[in-house]
């Protein structure tokens, strides 16, 4: 099991980097703290990518969040992938490195999704295992993210807070809270989004998401293409009283508005950490 | 009880295939029926596919319209799902596809092959060019025996000679009838700074281009003008704008000299 690293690496409010704002954060802009990149997206060969990339990650701190490790695919590990993932770390020096509890293909196919895990303890044992694996390989501890669902299915014994904080456990990872993800699932799913929030091992919380999502009446899709909704900023609030302040991030990946737009709902992230610290927290959310 | 491999297939199959053997695994929660639950996914991979090849192929795409091109895309999806981490690539495989395609226009496959060119120029390996000045010191005697190594963003486009104005139309807006295509031709893509940039190639200069490319020198060159039917001016005069061409316009990255072996790279 990897020893724990440092939950101290990083601080405050950031953005995911996306290329429409690469001018105006390189013009220079406040009320960001720090940007978390897409992995993928940097495992190019060279030209204006990495370019920006440079020359940000001067100015910044940076996180590297994946979508293609497939943490909990039952094909073998990708070994490049993984080499590729060390490559870029070398060159980002990030203040950790993130990716998704889910599966994205098998058999040589790359679904390019977040699929999900039945939460039972066959894949709990299974992840666990690729878990310690990646650690060893990248030397430092892995955050896994909790991903947004539609399905769940008949054979999961456990619930998904309680599948996390025993992976948790046993690997010495780390979490990466999307408490919009908590939102969609406990809407789509049926559960008290403060329930799954009790549950989580305060201490391995390192980081949280804010994103948008489309509700469909049946059901909510993640979508990241809207601002973040009033029900998931109450539940950020009952989180952050729960846990402290965690570095948080706004996700936008479609229909992305200037930075101002952004740098404003940072904000209110900012605003919303301050007021839950203070003497009375808990606050009931639906 | 089903295995998490099981599973998997059982899921994938179903994203891919249409499979519905996976469904008996899914729960039924809420309102949405266990069948409309698995609908999303399936929805998000082809269009999540179809986005991305949207991305890479602008010019295809608006050449084609929305409903034609994402049924190209439909049947590409299907006969070559994604094998890479990442959606940079997916797409590797379509110029090829298309043409093999019969309901693919040649216009259309030509606009394929020339969207890929520009999507690869643009993350191609970082190389400084070198240029006129980089030769200077090139004994007279030694020119016949001049090689380049070109840049790693320089592709060789096949395709008519009106492509890369009915692509520059297409991307501002404009109908596909606002460019007339010419005869078969090829056109020239590579990367200058963050910029790339193309232009079409007449058949001479990728007669000499190809020699060079190849590790041939610039006397191997001349002889390979004046063997074709190419141009009416002689080969040492078309040689020597064509060197002229390429080191202004930042295709070269480096030169070697039989009887200046040193390499500089820029």
């Amino acid at each position: 099991m990897m020893q724990p690293g440092s939950s101290s690496a990083l601080h405050g409010f950031g953005l995911g980097l996306r290329p429409p704002h690469y001018p105006a954060i390189e013009a220079g802009v406040t009320g960001i703290d720090w940007f978390e990149i897409i992995s993928e997206n940097f495992m190019v060969r060279g030209g204006p990518p990495l370019r920006h990339l440079t020359r940000i990650r001067a100015d910044y701190p940076m996180v590297m969040h994946g979508v293609s490790l497939s943490i909990g695919s039952t094909s073998p590990l990708d070994r490049a992938y993984l080499g590729s993932l060390r490559e870029l770390a070398t060159r980002v020096e990030p203040a950790w490195i993130s990716d998704h509890l889910c599966w994205t293909g098998i058999a040589g196919l790359n679904m390019h999704d977040l699929l999900p895990l039945p939460f039972t303890e066959e894949a709990l044992a299974h992840v666990a295992a690729r878990v310690d694996q990646v650690q060893d390989f990248l030397g430092r501890p892995l955050l896994l993210e909790n991903t947004s669902s539609y399905v769940a299915f008949v054979q999961s014994a456990l619930s998904e807070w309680d599948f996390l904080a025993e992976l948790v456990r046993r690997t010495g990872c780390r979490l990466l809270l999307d408490v919009n993800n908590v939102h969609v699932n406990a809407v789509n799913h049926g559960f008290r989004a403060t329930e799954f929030i009790d549950a989580l091992p305060a201490g391995a919380v390192w980081q949280i998401h804010l994103a948008g999502h489309q509700d469909n009446g049946s059901h909510i899709v993640d979508t990241h293409d809207q601002p973040v909704a009033d029900a998931v900023w109450q539940l950020y609030a009952y989180t952050i009283a729960r846990l402290g302040a965690v570095p948080t991030m706004i996700e936008r990946d479609d229909h992305i508005p200037p930075l101002p737009a952004l740098v404003a709902e940072l904000d209110r992230a900012r605003e919303v950490t301050a007021a839950a610290r203070q003497p009375n927290p808990a606050r009931e959310v639906a | 009880m089903t295995t998490l491999a099981d599973l998997q297939r059982q899921f994938q199959d179903h994203l891919t295939l249409g499979s519905q053997t996976v469904l008996p695994a899914i729960q039924t929660q809420g309102e949405l029926a266990p069948a409309d639950r698995l609908g999303i996914y399936r929805y998000a991979y082809r269009q999540r596919l179809t986005e991305a090849l949207a991305n890479d192929f602008p010019g295809l795409a608006a050449l084609l319209g929305a409903t034609a091109f994402a049924d190209l895309a439909r049947r590409y999806v299907a006969a070559h799902p994604s094998r890479n981490p990442s959606l940079r690539w997916f797409g590797a495989q379509l110029p090829a596809f298309a043409a093999a395609d019969p309901l693919v226009t040649p216009v259309a496959t030509g606009m394929a092959r020339f969207d890929w060119a520009v999507a690869m120029a643009f993350d191609a390996p970082d190389e400084a060019a070198i240029g006129l000045a980089d030769l200077a010191g090139m004994p007279p005697e030694s020119a016949a025996g001049l090689r380049f190594t070109f840049v790693a963003s320089l592709a060789v486009v096949a395709g008519d000679a009106g492509l890369g104005e009915l692509r520059r139309g297409l991307l501002r807006g404009e109908g596909s009838e606002t460019a007339a295509l010419g005869d078969e031709s090829a056109w020239l893509v590579w990367r200058q700074g963050d910029s790339v940039q193309y232009r079409s190639l007449p058949a001479a200069e990728r007669v000499a281009l190809e020699v060079m490319q190849g590790g041939g020198s610039l006397g191997e060159m001349c002889l390979a003008l004046a063997a074709g039917p190419h141009e009416a001016a002689p080969a040492q005069h078309s040689a020597a704008q064509f060197i002229n061409d390429w080191l202004t316009q930042g295709l070269v990255a480096a030169f070697a000299g039989d009887a200046a072996p040193s390499t500089q790279a820029g």
